[in-house]
C-alpha cells in the first residue's frame, strides 16, 4: 500500500496504490456548503448529469458505454457531512489485466467521467427542459416512495421534529416538501456553483500508473481557487429545556418508536471511541443490552437497535413494537440505560464490543470504496488519515469509567412513535 | 483428495475437497484480504415441503415455515448463547432461509477454525424441548408481524399466489402463524437427519488463511467423520398447469405511488438439471435486460413517458420445478404501464438484440463476475449460489461466452407464449381507485 497527496490544478488529489484488488476506483467530489435552499438542487444535479453528455446524449446511449467497458459503474449520490454538502460520482472499473485480451480501460473510463461532470448534453448552453422534469420526476417519486417504507418513514418523521430548527432536518437526498421550487435557472446556477466554486478532491485506488493518472487528471479535470469549506462537524442543537413526546398514526401493524438523545460527542472528541463502545454495547449487535433485555428476555420487539451519529453527537435507539407495547417498551428501554454501568455490562462485554469494533475498522482495508471513505473522513475530521495501528490502540485504550463518561452525556431530547391508525374508530 | 483449479485470466483459484463424512468444501484464496468467510449450506429451503424417502417410498410432509424454523432453532440453545460464543471467538454469526437452501454464516479477522468446528457442534446437539419451540415460535411471530409492514415482499409473494396454484413458492419463507403451530419436535428431527446429512451439504470459505492445513483440522471433527445414515430422497411435484391462477389482483394499500409487478409463468412438467436451468436463467437475463434493461430504447421510452421509474426491476428465476420472469416498478401511472408491458411482452417474439449490444452485455456480465472477487463476502455468496446446485461457475461462464444472439431465438418465443399474472397495489388517490368506485 502507498499514499500519496498531491495538488493538481486546484483539485486535491489522493492516491493509494494497491495490488490487492481487481478493480480500480475513481471518485471525484464535489464539496460545497449545505443549504435549505440548494438540498434538492444539489440531490438532482449529479443524476441530470449522468442523463447525457455531449458525446452520449441519452442515458440509454452512456449505458451502452458503460457496458462496452465491461460493466463500469458509476453510482452518483450526494451526502451531507457537517455542514456540508458533497456530491460524489464514483466510478468502479476492472483492471483489464484480469480480462481476456486485457482491455486498458481505465483511460476511457476517466474521459467518459469527466464528460458526465463537465460536457453534459446542452442545447444553447442550458440544460435540457425535458431531461430535467423527468429527473425532478424520479425524484419526486423516489423520495414520496419513502413513505412505503415503515422503518425509513418513522424515521424521517422522527428527524423532521426532533431537529426542526437545525439543519440536520434535511435529508441529502432531497425535501418533498421543497421540491417544487427547484427550477432550471436554480440547477444551472446550481451547476455553475459546483464547477466553479466548490472544492474539488478526486480519490484513486487500486492498481493504477500514476503519471498517467496525473495527466488525464490535469487533461479531464479542473478546481477551484475560491473554494469556502465549512465546518466538517454539525454543532447545531437546542438547550433541551422540555422533552418533546410526540405521536403519529399511519397503516401499520407494528408501531415504530423513536427514541432520541443529544450527547454532544462528536467526532473529533476524546470521548469518541468511548461513545462509539458505549452504542456498540447498547444496541449494535446481537450481544447488545436492548438486544438481549428487550427482544430476547420481554420478546417486545423483533428488531431493536440504536445508531450514533458521530457529525452530529446524537444517539437513537429504534424498535418495531406491538400495538401496546410502546411505552412498556420505551419504559424498558430508558430502563436498560439507566442501569448500564458496571453491574450490567461485563469485562467480556467490554471486550466482546472492542472486538466488534476492532473487526470493523480493520475490514475498512478489503474494499477500495471503503478505504477511500476512510481516508476522506479522516482528513476532514483529524486532517490526515490515521493510520490503522493508532486507531486500534486509542480502542484498546477505553476503559468501561470514559464509556460510562460518555452516557453521562446523554440527554433524552425526543420520543417518537408511530402507531396504527383508526383503532378506535 | 484436494483439486486446485486456477482460473485464468480472473487469476483465482478454487480448492476443493471431501471429507470422510461427504461434506464437500470448497475454498477460495484471497490473499491479503482481513475478513475471512464462511457459509456452511444446506439444502432445505421453503419450497422443499414435502419429500418422498427412496428406500420406503414414506412421504413426509413440512408444515410451512419449517426450513426457517430448524434454521432459528439451531442458534436456540437453553444452555449457552450461540452467537456470544461465536463473538467470544471474534466472530459475527448469522444464518438465513431462502426458498431452496438454509444457511449458517459467519466472517472473523481472526482464525477461521475455531469458529467452524463451533458451528458443527451446533448442528450436532440441537435443542428441540418444547419449551424451546414455544419460545422460537414467539420469537418468529413477531418476525412476520415485521414482514407484514414490508409492502413490496407482499407485493411478491401475492404474484406468486397469482402465478401458481400448488407451487410451493407461493409460500412466506417464515410461514404463518397458523403453521408455525404444526411444527413439531419429530418433524424437525426428520428434517435434521435427512437435509443437514454432511453428505447434502456445501462448505463455503473464503479469506486468507492456510486452506489446506484448515481442510486437515476440520477433519478432526466428528462432523467431517461420522457417516450417520443416509436417507436418499426424492421429491414428486405437483405440476402446474400452463395457466396462471389469478391474473390480475389489485389491492388497495396505504402508499403514495401505486407499485406494479407482473409475473410471467414458464410451463414445467419436469425436474429441470441445476445447470440447464442455470442456463435457461442467463439467456432469460440476456434477452429480458437486452429488450428493456437500462440500455434499451424500450426503457428509455416507458422512463419518458414517466410510465416507470428508478425502481424499475427486471429479475428472472429458473429452478428444478419453476420458472418466471418478473417486472416490477413504481409508477403514477399503473394502468398505462401494465397495458404497456403487456403490448411489449406480446411483441418480443419479434426481438433480436443487435450483434454490438449482445456482444457489450456479455462484457459487462463478465466484469461485473470480475468485480464480485473484490470481496471476500460476495465471492463467497457467489460460489454458494452456484455450487451448492452442483455447479460449476467457470463453467457457465464459458457457456454464457458462447451463446450468440440466435440462441435467444428460442427463449423469446416460450417467453410470449407464456401466461401472466399482474398485482397492483394502489394508493388512494390514484387512478385505479377511481375506476373501482366508478363500478362499485
Amino acid at each position: 500500500m502507498k499514499a500519496t497527496n498531491k495538488t493538481i490544478q486546484d483539485i486535491n488529489v489522493h492516491y493509494h496504490k494497491t495490488t490487492q484488488f481487481k478493480t480500480v476506483f475513481f471518485s471525484v467530489k464535489f464539496i460545497g456548503r449545505f443549504l435549505p435552499e440548494t438540498v434538492n438542487a444539489r440531490a438532482l444535479l449529479p443524476d441530470l448529469l449522468l442523463s447525457g453528455t455531449r458525446r452520449f446524449p441519452s442515458k440509454l446511449q452512456i449505458q451502452k458505454e458503460l457496458n462496452r467497458l465491461y460493466g463500469t459503474d458509476i453510482q452518483v449520490h450526494t451526502s451531507k457531512m457537517g455542514l456540508n454538502s458533497v456530491i460524489s460520482f464514483d466510478m468502479t472499473l476492472v483492471n483489464g489485466e484480469f480480462l481476456p485480451g486485457k482491455p486498458q480501460l481505465l483511460e476511457e473510463a476517466v474521459q467518459l467521467l469527466s464528460e458526465v461532470i463537465y460536457h453534459p448534453k446542452r442545447i444553447r448552453n442550458r440544460f435540457r427542459k425535458n431531461r430535467f422534469d423527468e429527473e425532478k420526476r424520479q425524484l419526486r417519486e423516489e423520495l414520496e416512495a419513502d413513505y412505503h417504507d415503515k422503518v425509513s418513514y418513522a424515521f424521517s418523521r422522527f428527524r423532521k421534529q426532533m431537529f426542526q430548527d437545525e439543519l440536520y432536518r434535511y435529508s441529502a437526498n432531497g425535501d418533498l416538501e421543497s421540491l417544487e421550487e427547484v427550477t432550471l435557472e436554480r440547477i444551472e446556477d446550481c451547476y455553475q456553483t459546483m464547477c466553479f466554486s466548490d472544492q474539488v478532491q478526486i480519490y484513486v485506488a487500486g492498481d493504477f500508473d500514476e503519471k498517467l493518472c496525473d495527466h488525464w487528471i490535469a487533461r479531464y479535470f479542473f478546481g477551484s481557487k475560491k473554494a469556502k469549506i465549512s465546518d466538517w462537524l454539525d454543532r447545531e442543537t437546542r438547550p433541551v429545556t422540555a422533552m418533546r413526546d410526540i405521536e403519529e398514526f399511519g397503516d401499520l401493524n407494528q408501531s415504530r418508536i423513536i427514541v432520541g438523545f443529544r450527547s454532544g460527542i462528536e467526532s473529533a472528541d476524546n470521548l469518541y471511541y468511548p461513545m462509539s463502545l458505549f452504542n456498540t454495547l447498547l444496541g449494535e449487535s446481537d450481544q447488545a443490552k436492548l438486544f438481549l433485555k428487550i427482544r430476547e428476555e420481554n420478546q417486545l420487539s423483533y428488531d431493536i437497535s440504536s445508531v450514533y451519529v458521530p457529525n452530529k453527537g446524537v444517539l437513537m435507539v429504534m424498535a418495531g413494537v406491538d400495538n401496546n407495547k410502546e411505552e412498556e417498551t420505551i419504559a424498558k428501554i430508558l430502563e436498560v440505560i439507566e442501569s448500564f454501568g458496571p453491574d450490567l455490562v461485563s469485562e467480556e462485554d467490554l471486550q466482546l464490543a472492542k472486538e466488534m469494533m476492532r473487526k470493523r475498522i480493520i475490514q475498512t482495508y478489503d474494499s477500495l470504496h471503503q478505504i477511500v471513505q476512510k481516508i476522506f473522513f479522516d482528513e476532514r475530521i483529524y486532517g490526515h488519515h490515521q493510520p490503522l495501528k493508532t486507531v486500534l490502540s486509542l480502542i484498546d485504550q477505553v476503559s468501561i469509567q470514559e464509556i460510562l463518561q460518555a452516557k453521562e452525556s446523554l440527554i433524552l431530547d425526543t420520543i417518537y412513535r408511530l402507531r396504527k391508525a383508526g383503532e378506535a374508530t | 483428495m484436494i483439486e486446485r483449479t486456477v482460473h485464468e485470466p480472473l487469476h483465482e483459484t478454487i480448492i476443493h475437497t471431501r471429507m470422510r463424512s461427504g461434506l464437500d468444501v470448497v475454498a477460495l484464496p484471497k490473499p491479503g484480504f482481513s475478513r475471512k468467510a464462511a457459509t456452511l449450506l444446506v439444502p432445505f429451503g421453503s419450497i422443499d415441503n414435502m419429500i418422498v424417502l427412496d428406500k420406503n417410498n414414506q412421504r413426509t410432509i413440512f408444515p410451512e415455515g419449517t426450513a426457517h424454523f430448524l434454521e432459528h432453532m439451531l442458534f436456540e440453545n437453553t444452555q449457552v448463547d450461540m452467537s456470544r460464543m461465536f463473538s467470544l471467538l471474534g466472530a459475527s454469526v448469522n444464518a438465513y432461509t431462502t426458498f431452496n437452501r438454509t444457511a449458517f454464516y459467519f466472517s472473523t479477522t481472526n482464525g477461521i477454525e475455531a469458529p467452524l468446528k463451533l458451528l458443527f457442534d451446533m448442528l450436532m446437539k440441537p435443542d428441540f424441548s418444547l419449551t424451546a419451540i414455544e419460545k422460537e415460535r414467539a420469537i418468529i411471530e413477531k418476525e412476520i408481524d415485521m414482514y407484514q409492514d414490508e409492502v413490496e415482499q407482499s407485493l411478491f409473494y401475492d404474484l406468486m399466489n397469482g402465478l401458481y396454484w400448488k407451487n410451493p413458492i407461493r409460500n412466506d419463507i417464515a410461514g404463518r402463524k397458523e403453521s408455525l403451530y404444526h411444527i413439531t419436535s419429530e418433524l424437525l428431527q426428520t428434517a435434521l437427519r435427512v437435509f443437514y446429512h454432511p453428505k447434502n451439504m456445501l462448505l463455503v470459505l473464503s479469506g486468507d488463511f492456510p486452506i489446506e492445513e484448515t481442510f486437515k483440522q476440520l477433519e478432526q471433527h466428528p462432523f467431517c467423520q461420522k457417516k450417520p445414515p443416509y436417507f436418499k430422497y426424492h421429491i414428486e411435484p405437483d405440476w402446474e398447469e400452463n395457466r396462471v391462477h389469478k391474473a390480475l389482483k389489485r389491492v388497495k394499500k396505504d402508499l403514495r405511488t401505486d407499485l406494479v409487478m407482473l409475473g410471467i409463468k414458464i410451463f414445467r412438467n419436469r425436474i429441470y438439471e441445476p445447470l440447464e436451468a442455470a442456463l435457461e436463467e442467463m439467456k432469460m437475463m440476456l434477452l429480458m435486460d437486452n429488450y428493456l434493461g437500462s440500455a434499451s430504447a424500450h426503457q428509455e421510452q416507458m422512463q419518458k413517458a414517466g410510465l416507470i421509474n428508478n425502481t424499475f426491476e427486471i429479475s428472472v428465476s429458473s429452478e428444478a420445478t419453476f420458472s418466471h420472469v418478473l417486472l416490477f416498478t413504481e409508477t403514477k401511472k399503473a394502468d398505462l404501464t401494465i397495458a404497456k408491458w403487456k403490448n411489449l411482452l406480446a411483441l418480443i417474439r419479434d426481438f433480436l438484440p443487435n450483434e454490438g449490444d449482445f456482444i457489450a452485455q456479455k462484457q459487462k456480465i463478465m466484469g461485473s463476475f470480475v468485480q464480485l472477487f473484490d470481496s471476500v463476502t460476495q465471492a463467497n455468496a457467489l460460489l454458494s449460489d452456484y455450487y451448492l446446485k452442483g455447479i460449476n461457475l467457470f463453467d457457465l461462464l464459458q457457456a454464457v461466452d458462447r451463446l450468440e444472439v440466435g440462441d435467444l431465438l428460442q427463449t423469446a418465443e416460450i417467453l410470449s407464449d407464456s401466461p401472466m399474472a399482474i398485482v397492483h397495489y394502489y394508493s388512494a388517490d390514484s387512478s385505479a381507485n377511481r375506476i373501482k368506485r366508478v363500478k362499485s
